[in-house]
């Protein structure tokens, strides 16, 4: 863990954090002050820096990543129909407090735990410097590390980007089953999503020390992945059992468009989405960091990184967002005839689907491989829609999941040869690495727990609304009492 | 209560933990897993009774526009 000392604090002499003396202090000469300055050790001083910056760096980022949810919880509302609106906010905002609560009682500790696989494979160890599955003390809810505490000025802000990602996890199945869940269950998918399985896959392939980084030359700097093709494929699992909304299916299995009743809301919502995943992509990175030292021959060389300690720049993955962003909403646009719908959804699946390689596409590949992206996410989220009766009221598993399997296996052909870390041992990206990789995140961590967990809530009548609850709507008795409310009001008027 | 007495000394930069009754991290723990578990339980019985008494009402899809209100 980082430890540093303020040595430019230290040398005021009892004075607290102001250099100015004052009463009750002992007063310190300025030209002395000045001249201990010059004695500090310089080493001491950048790593303070440098701490302090990263520390920021990441506060930052989560405040830009609240947007996302800000933006998923206008989205949901406005695709969902009036008699539904309040449940549907309410299902996406509880997520908040439940996968954070259970994202610092075991989440945290899960992602340091796993990286080997539990007692599956042989590794070194931990980042946090213990041996073997379990002992990453550090992160369990009841170690001092955990709060504020004067030794660490890293650990709780990076527990919160990832936490933000947590929440991203789970919003993003929220949508595709709203109008028909339940809250209850929902509550306990979001923790399943969002504090276990996406921190398993990060554990495994989002960790510079992942076992599928070194075997299997697994790469996904952005999380086309870890983060949207699990979460897309724990949707799918979902709504596999959970089935369609009433109404969705003509009985010749003819799908009806549900559209957005709010298009104004929803695509307010992408768009605070889009801006909330500029705080995702630097949360991805590590912003500052010595790679020549650590792995470069030994000169300093500064740089950003990705979470695999593998150098980037912001400048660069900055113009890859733009470029895939510009790809994704130029085919969806083109795709969806100037839906508006799907023409927003696209901008993010073109984001989502070049995600996996940003770090080190050029923006015009990025831009490309985006559009491509987009084009199969939409296909197949019609055919899947008519094949097999799924009702994936925004799209998610398409926008997600679908474009995230894209994008890694389209990454393991683009950088398939390329070091997956700087660290010896590793495998390099490689196709069927990385199709593995598919498979692990949208099928084995993701559909695989959505189903079994719907499953069993299902069996215990958990899982759906009443039929004749759904046709009444989720708000029936809160639009009565707001119209009782406002009759008692006009007759107190009168 | 207090762990910190003073931040004027020379040993703030061995400081580690700064937050009240450090070492009863259990009890507190303890506690929020109880709250957590105990949300879970009431708000899903409260949800099921809400959603079988509106189920029994017979409600058609219509139902809900005879309650909109003007505000």
């Amino acid at each position: 863990m980082t430890t540093f000392k303020y040595s430019k604090l230290m040398i005021q002499e009892d004075c607290g954090f102001d250099a100015t003396p004052h009463v009750g202090c002992q007063a310190v000469p300025r030209q002395n002050i000045a001249k201990q300055a010059k004695e500090v050790d310089v080493d001491n001083e950048l790593s303070a820096l440098n701490t302090i910056f990263t520390e920021f760096y990441y506060w930052v980022t989560v405040v830009l990543m609240f947007l996302i949810h800000v933006g998923f919880c206008m989205y949901e509302v406005g695709a969902s129909r009036y008699k539904n609106h309040l449940h549907t906010l309410m299902k996406n905002t509880i997520l908040i407090p439940l996968v954070t609560v259970t994202f610092f009682f075991f989440g945290w500790w899960i992602y340091w735990a796993f990286p080997n696989g539990p007692w599956i494979f042989e590794g070194a160890g931990l980042i946090l410097e213990a041996d073997g599955w379990g002992a990453n003390e550090l992160a369990l809810p009841w170690d001092p590390i955990m709060a504020v505490n004067m030794q660490d000025h890293i650990m709780m802000v990076f527990w919160a980007a990832f936490l933000l990602f947590s929440w991203t996890a789970a919003s993003i199945v929220s949508g595709a089953v709203i109008e028909r869940i339940r809250t209850s269950a929902f509550g306990i998918l979001a923790i399943a999503i969002g504090s276990v399985f996406w921190v398993i896959d990060a554990s495994w392939g989002w960790h510079y020390n992942g076992w599928m980084v070194k075997m299997l030359g697994y790469h996904d700097a952005y999380a086309s992945g870890v983060i949207h093709a699990v979460a897309g494929g724990f949707a799918l699992g979902i709504l596999v059992v959970l089935g369609p909304r009433i109404g969705k299916f003509a009985s010749d299995g003819t799908p009806r468009n549900i559209g957005p009743r709010n298009p104004w809301l929803v695509v307010i919502g992408l768009f605070l989405i889009y801006t909330g995943f500029w705080g995702f992509y630097a949360a991805c990175n590590v912003p500052i960091y010595d790679a020549g030292s650590d792995y470069g021959g030994g000169t300093a060389y500064f740089t950003a990184t990705t979470i695999y300690l593998t150098p980037t720049t912001l400048s660069g993955i900055t113009a890859n967002f733009l470029m895939s962003l510009a790809g994704g909403l130029l085919m969806g646009y083109w795709v969806s005839k100037g839906d508006p719908f799907w023409t927003y959804s696209s901008g993010l699946a073109g984001i989502i689907t070049a995600s996996a390689g940003n770090d080190l596409y050029h923006p015009l590949q990025a831009m490309i491989i985006g559009a491509i992206g987009v084009f199969i996410m939409y296909k197949m989220h019609y055919w899947v829609e008519r094949r097999f009766k799924i009702d994936d009221a925004v799209g998610a598993v398409a926008v997600h999941g679908y474009a995230g399997v894209v994008g890694l296996l389209i990454c393991g052909f683009m950088l398939w040869g390329y070091p997956s870390s700087a660290y010896e041992g590793y495998a390099a990206i490689n196709p069927l690495g990385m199709a593995i990789g598919a498979v692990i995140m949208f099928g084995l961590l993701g559909f695989l727990p959505g189903w079994i967990i719907a499953t069993i809530l299902n069996s215990a009548g958990k899982l759906r609304i009443p039929r004749e609850a759904e046709i009444a709507g989720l708000d029936y008795n809160l639009i009565a009492a707001s119209k009782s409310d406002q009759d008692s009001l006009a007759t107190a008027e009168q | 209560m207090a762990t910190i007495e003073t931040w004027a000394t020379e040993k703030l930069a061995e400081y580690g933990a700064i937050y009240p009754m450090v070492g009863s991290e259990w009890v507190w723990l303890t506690v929020a897993v109880v709250f957590w578990l105990a949300w879970h339980f009431k708000t899903s019985a409260a949800e099921t009774e809400e959603q079988a008494e509106l189920a029994s009402r017979g409600h058609n899809r219509d139902s809900y526009k005879q309650n909109v209100s003007e505000w």
